[in-house]
């Protein structure tokens, strides 16, 4: 095997991971902070993908154009979010998991529902944005520049969520809440709007992964249930809870989806499992999961 | 009425799941003032401060501060009116910096670093250890810690669950001199502990609690000669 088809796999991998990182990290997010399993994360990346296919179309088809559509398509999303976590979750804190699990797999049913009568069962696919539709060169190689966006962009989300967890007053309340939630109380924090606001940045990021895989898949039912299973995959092999995780899972099961796809194209789609199920032998709390249930 | 500060509990009843763990209890805490809550282990005690800082789900009863009722108002708004629960154990948040635990403490309005460098003069034995991660402090300095922490959040009444549980005698005797700073600055100290032979050293006013119930009921100065108050605790 050449070293450029090497690199090609590798980056490829690279990029299927960053959009894990991105949705996989909301998913940890909210587990860490609420202990709730959300079963509606798929839901808001589908949302995400699906806005992002009605409101490219009204921008002009670059790359600002693009970002302006993922951002608004996340930010409605997020809102959402907000509605779910006030309306419903935040009745249900008290009672069991299970409960929790319940409500938000209902969630994840109506939303596809209301998807399917919105849009109908016909797949959409919005246009990569001109700027990014091209190919950069790297020595023998030649590699889709969206690839490279998305690994970019993934990196800048993870700083960003650096930045909001150890540098900003919320940020550090949230890294709290996921140590002692009474504690927190007693120091005068509102747990609920910490718990709204998690919940809400959670599905914002699985809304702007959903926006921004949108060019390169087609975008239908089913890819909420699919994306819930990989991101869950993702973190409970980097270990649930834990962001640094999320990158460490996103990256095995990316490149684990790239090469299982060439080297053993009929059983790509368990590749991931298999790497789940060794890894979980190993250290069944993920890779950086902590001793805790 | 509009004078009176004081925290009060009348009829207070508490529930965990079908189980009637408080069956109408009453205290009162004056400001200045120090006031034991005695008794076994599973009593109540803890039960007694969950229920007054608004953890427990299932209460009935009268929890008020001045004029104002308590009973059925969210935790945090509880602990910003100034009613501050530290509860039993090493509690701290562990991957946070020390400097961090305190700082979070400190309501919005408040300059932190002003705040945490005024409750450090209080607990100076933090101040080296200030960047250091809160999970790796000693017992004595994570008690030190609790304490500053939650007079950061500026309380009139503070809740100490077991303040002395697992520290040194030497460091117990600091934490009694802590406590009475902190009479002297005019906040009202309700203590539940296991080491009575402390508390009784500095309180004026104890209740005994016996299975969701106060036993008895004492005031005066010498509580801890009082030879009814230590055989009712068995000592």
């Amino acid at each position: 095997m050449s070293g450029g088809i090497l690199l090609m796999q590798v980056l490829s991998g690279l990029s299927l991971g960053a959009i894990l990182f991105i949705v996989a990290s909301g998913m940890t997010l909210v587990f860490g902070t609420m202990r709730v399993i959300n079963m509606t994360h798929g839901s808001f990346y589908m949302l995400g993908a699906y806005l992002l296919a009605i409101t490219f179309n009204k921008f002009d088809q670059h790359l600002f154009g693009f970002i302006g559509a993922f951002l608004l398509s996340a930010a409605a999303v997020l809102l959402v979010g907000v509605v779910v976590e006030f309306v419903v979750l935040r009745r249900l804190y008290s009672g069991e998991h299970l409960l929790q699990l319940l409500a938000t797999w209902a969630l994840m049913l109506i939303f596809e529902q209301l998807t399917l009568d919105v849009w109908g069962s016909a797949t959409v696919s919005p246009p990569t944005p001109a700027s990014l539709s091209g190919a950069v060169t790297l020595g023998s190689t030649t590699i889709p520049a969206f690839y490279l966006f998305l690994i970019l962009l993934a990196a800048l989300i993870y700083f960003a969520l650096w930045v909001f967890t150890n540098r900003m007053g919320i940020g550090r309340s949230l890294m709290a809440a996921v140590e002692d939630h009474e504690l927190l109380a007693t120091i005068g924090v509102n747990v609920r709007q910490l718990y709204t606001v998690a919940f809400a940045i959670g599905a914002f990021l699985a809304a702007l992964g959903g926006a921004l895989i949108a060019p390169e898949v087609s975008v239908g039912p089913g890819i909420d249930l699919s994306i819930l299973v990989e991101s869950f995959v993702v973190a409970v092999v980097g270990g649930l809870g834990n962001v640094n995780g999320a990158v460490i899972g996103a990256i095995i099961i990316g490149l684990a989806q790239s090469f299982g796809a060439t080297y053993i194209p009929n059983m790509a789609e368990a590749a991931i499992y298999f790497v789940m199920v060794i890894v979980l032998i190993i250290r069944p709390r993920g890779l950086l999961g902590r001793e805790e249930f | 009425m509009g004078d009176d500060k004081s925290l009060r509990v009348t009829d207070l009843h508490s529930y965990y799941g079908q189980s009637h763990v408080l069956q109408g209890i009453s205290l009162t805490v004056q400001e200045a003032e120090c006031v034991a809550l005695l008794g076994r282990n599973g009593v109540g005690k803890t039960t007694t401060f969950l229920s007054i800082a608004g953890f427990m789900e299932k209460v009935a009863g009268h929890i008020t501060l001045g004029d104002t009722s308590l009973l059925g108002q969210p935790a945090h708004r509880i602990a910003r009116s100034g009613i501050v629960y530290v509860p039993a154990g090493r509690r701290a948040f562990a991957r946070l910096t020390v400097r961090d635990n305190l700082q979070m403490a400190v309501p919005r309005s408040v300059n932190k670093q002003q705040a945490v460098e005024d409750v450090l003069t209080v607990f100076p034995g933090l101040r080296e250890r200030l960047n250091v991660q809160a999970g790796v402090l000693s017992g004595g300095q994570n008690q030190m810690l609790k304490m500053a922490r939650a007079l950061l959040v500026n309380p009139r009444f503070l809740l100490l669950d077991e303040p002395t549980e697992g520290l040194a005698p030497l460091v117990v005797q600091q934490m009694g001199e802590h406590i009475r700073e902190l009479l002297r600055r005019g906040v009202g100290v309700l203590i539940a502990e296991q080491n009575a032979r402390f508390t009784l050293r500095l309180s004026r006013h104890l209740y005994v609690l016996d299975k969701g119930n106060i036993k008895m009921e004492r005031s005066g100065e010498n509580l801890y000669d009082d030879q009814e108050v230590l055989s009712s605790l068995g000592i």
